[in-house]
C-alpha cells in the first residue's frame, strides 16, 4: 500500500471508524473509579504479593532433584484408547496446572520466566518433549503398576500444528498401552485434525467445540501460558543447554497447599484433585530472553494413586518460517461413526 | 498517516489527559515506587477496567483480567516505560493475559460472546421508539460484524475507536511501528465493511450469527 493509497484510504476510513466508535458497548460513566471499595483492596492486594526485590536475597533454593519413587495417577483418560490425546499432552496439561501454584518468590526471577515464556509462545516454532513416569494405582485392594515413556514432538504455525507422538516403553497390568494410541502422527490445519492410523490419514472436521479441545490438547503452548502465571520463582545460576548459555530459574510447588484442591487445574481430572506431593519446575533462559527448556519432576499421591514423573521441554526454532500442511491422499472420518463404534 | 485519529471525539481527550498524567507520574522519578505506583493505578484504573470490560463476556472475566494486569505490572515495575504513556503499555498486557485466557476457551467465549450479541428479553436490541431501534440494530451489526474478525484485527481497530488511541500510541500497545498500526486499521477497516455487510444480507438470526452449531 503505497502513501497516495493510503491517504485516500484515510477518508473512507473515518465514517466507519466513528460509527464503530459509537458503537462502544462501555459507557465509561457507569466504570467504577479507582477510589471505589474494590479498586482500592485490588491496590493493596497488589502490591502487597511480593516484599520486593530484597525478597530475592534469603530463599531456599531447593536444588536436590525429586526422589523418584513413584507412579502417576492412573487416570481413565489415559486407559482411554478413544481420546485423541496422547500421554504426553495429558502430562503437559498437568504441568500447565502445576505452574500455577509455587511457593518461592523472586519477582525478578518471575519476571524473567514470565518474559521468557511469552517470547517462546511465539506463532511459530518447534517443542520438542520428552517424559516418563511410573505409577501404581490400588483399587479395592488390587494394585496395578504402570510405567510410561516416549516423546511429543510438535511445530506450529499459527493455529496450524503438526505433531508426532512416540510411545519408547509402556507397560501396564491395566492393559493400557501408551503405544496402542490410535495416532503416532498428526496435524492440525484450518480447524481439521489429520491423524495418521498407522496406514493412512484420516481427517476430522474440528470446527465448533471440538476444536478447542483438540487444539488444546496438541498445542504445546499451553504450558507457556501457565508459565506466565507462575507468581514465584528464584534464580539458580548459569548453565548450558546444547551448547547454549542459559540461566536457569526454579520453582518448587508444594501440593499440599490446600487452594490446590480448588484450582480446577490438575490435569485431567480437573476440580478433583484432593492429593498432596511435590514438583520442581525448572526453567532455562537462553540469552536471547526465550525460553529454551522447561523440565519437570515430581510425585504426585492421591488417596490410592501414586505416581512420578519427569517431563522436559526444549523449545526451538522460535519466532521462525514454519508452514504447516495438510497431508495429501486423507480419508475423512465422520465423527459419528467413531462414537457409534464406541 | 502517524497520528491520524478517525472519529475519537472526547474518549480522546480523556484518554489524553490519563496518559498525560501517567507520563508526568512515571516520568518525573524514573521508578516505581508504591507511590508512584499508587498514583498510576489511580490515574488508569477505569479505563483498563473499560478496556477489559470491551473484551470479556461478563464483568467478573473482567476483573479478573484487571487484577492480573495490574499484578504484572506491579512485578514489572521496573519496566513500566518513563518517556512514554503507560496506558498503552497496561493495555499490551491485557491483551496478552486475555489471549492466554481465550486460547484455552475460545470457542466457549465467542458463544458467550454471541449470545450476548443476540437480542434477547433481558438484552433487548431495540426500543419502543423506532429510530433509537434501527441505531441499535445498526450498532449490534457493526459490533457482530467486528466480532468475526481475526483477534489481531478486532484489536487494532478497538485500541483506535474504544480506546481512543493514537496511532502511534496504538502501536505501543501492539508492539509496532506507528506506520504498520495505519494499514492494519486499513486492512482492518476493509474487511470490518466486509463483514458488516455480509451480516446485513443475512435474513435471519441464526445466520446472523453464523449459523447453527458453531
Amino acid at each position: 500500500m503505497n502513501d497516495s493509497e493510503l491517504n485516500d484510504s484515510e477518508l473512507n476510513d473515518s465514517e466507519l471508524l466513528r460509527e464503530l466508535t459509537a458503537a462502544d458497548p462501555v459507557d465509561i460513566d457507569t466504570v467504577p473509579g479507582p477510589e471505589s471499595a474494590p479498586a482500592q483492596l485490588l491496590l493493596e492486594t497488589t502490591m502487597r504479593s511480593d516484599a520486593g526485590p530484597a525478597a530475592v536475597t534469603g530463599q531456599t533454593i531447593q536444588n536436590d532433584p525429586v526422589v523418584k519413587q513413584m507412579k502417576p495417577r492412573r487416570t481413565s483418560f489415559m486407559r482411554s484408547r478413544a481420546t485423541l490425546a496422547s500421554a504426553a499432552a495429558a502430562v503437559l496439561l498437568l504441568v500447565g496446572g502445576l505452574l500455577v501454584f509455587s511457593p518461592d518468590n523472586t519477582p525478578s526471577a518471575v519476571a524473567a520466566v514470565h518474559s521468557a515464556a511469552a517470547a517462546a509462545d511465539s506463532d511459530s516454532g518447534r517443542i520438542s518433549t520428552t517424559f516418563g513416569f511410573v505409577g501404581s494405582h490400588d483399587e479395592d485392594g488390587e494394585v496395578s503398576n504402570e510405567l510410561h515413556s516416549g516423546r511429543f514432538d510438535a511445530e506450529f504455525s499459527g493455529s496450524d500444528i503438526a505433531f508426532s507422538f512416540q510411545a519408547d516403553e509402556s507397560v501396564s497390568d491395566s492393559g493400557f498401552d501408551a503405544g496402542d494410541l490410535p495416532i503416532s502422527e498428526g496435524r492440525l490445519v484450518d480447524d481439521v485434525l489429520y491423524f495418521h492410523d498407522g496406514s493412512v490419514w484420516r481427517s476430522i472436521d474440528t470446527d465448533g467445540m471440538l476444536g478447542s479441545l483438540v487444539s488444546d490438547f496438541v498445542d504445546p503452548r499451553v504450558v507457556l501460558e501457565k508459565v506466565q502465571e507462575l507468581t514465584e520463582a528464584v534464580e539458580v545460576g548459569q548453565t548450558t543447554i546444547d551448547g547454549q548459555d542459559v540461566t536457569h530459574y526454579q520453582s518448587v510447588v508444594d501440593l499440599g497447599d490446600e487452594s490446590l484442591s480448588q484450582s480446577g487445574w490438575l490435569g485431567f481430572e480437573a476440580g478433583s484433585f484432593d492429593g498432596e506431593g511435590e514438583v520442581t519446575v525448572d526453567m532455562y533462559v537462553a540469552d536471547n530472553d526465550i525460553l529454551a527448556r522447561l523440565d519437570l519432576s515430581g510425585d504426585v499421591q492421591e488417596g490410592a494413586d501414586s505416581g512420578t514423573f519427569e517431563v522436559s521441554m526444549r523449545f526451538t526454532d522460535i519466532g521462525s518460517d514454519i508452514t504447516v500442511e495438510a497431508p495429501a491422499d486423507v480419508v475423512e472420518l465422520n465423527l459419528l461413526d467413531g462414537l457409534l463404534d464406541e | 498517516m502517524a497520528g491520524h485519529k478517525p472519529g475519537m471525539g472526547s474518549v480522546t481527550n480523556l484518554d489524553r489527559g490519563v496518559m498525560e498524567q501517567n507520563s508526568a507520574i512515571v516520568g518525573s522519578t524514573g521508578a516505581m515506587d508504591e507511590a508512584l505506583f499508587r498514583q498510576l493505578f489511580n490515574a488508569t484504573y477505569s479505563r483498563l477496567v473499560a478496556y477489559a470490560r470491551r473484551r470479556s463476556f461478563d464483568s467478573a472475566e473482567a476483573d479478573d483480567v484487571v487484577a492480573e494486569v495490574y499484578a504484572i505490572a506491579w512485578r514489572r515495575r521496573a519496566d513500566i516505560p518513563t518517556d512514554t504513556p503507560a496506558l498503552p503499555w497496561l493495555y499490551g498486557i491485557a491483551a496478552n493475559v486475555l489471549r492466554n485466557s481465550r486460547r484455552a476457551g475460545t470457542r466457549r467465549l465467542q458463544l458467550v460472546e454471541r449470545l450476548q450479541t443476540e437480542p434477547t428479553a433481558t438484552n433487548p436490541a431495540t426500543s419502543l421508539d423506532p429510530a433509537d431501534s434501527a441505531e441499535e440494530t445498526d450498532r449490534s451489526d457493526l459490533r457482530l460484524a467486528l466480532e468475526r474478525l481475526s483477534w489481531d484485527d478486532q484489536e487494532v481497530l478497538r485500541l483506535v475507536t474504544w480506546e481512543g488511541l493514537s496511532h502511534a500510541e496504538a502501536g505501543q500497545a501492539l508492539g509496532c511501528s506507528t506506520n504498520a498500526v495505519g494499514i492494519r486499521v486499513h486492512r482492518a477497516r476493509q474487511r470490518l465493511e466486509t463483514e458488516l455487510n455480509n451480516v446485513r444480507n443475512s435474513d435471519t438470526p441464526s445466520e446472523r450469527h453464523g449459523g447453527a452449531g458453531q
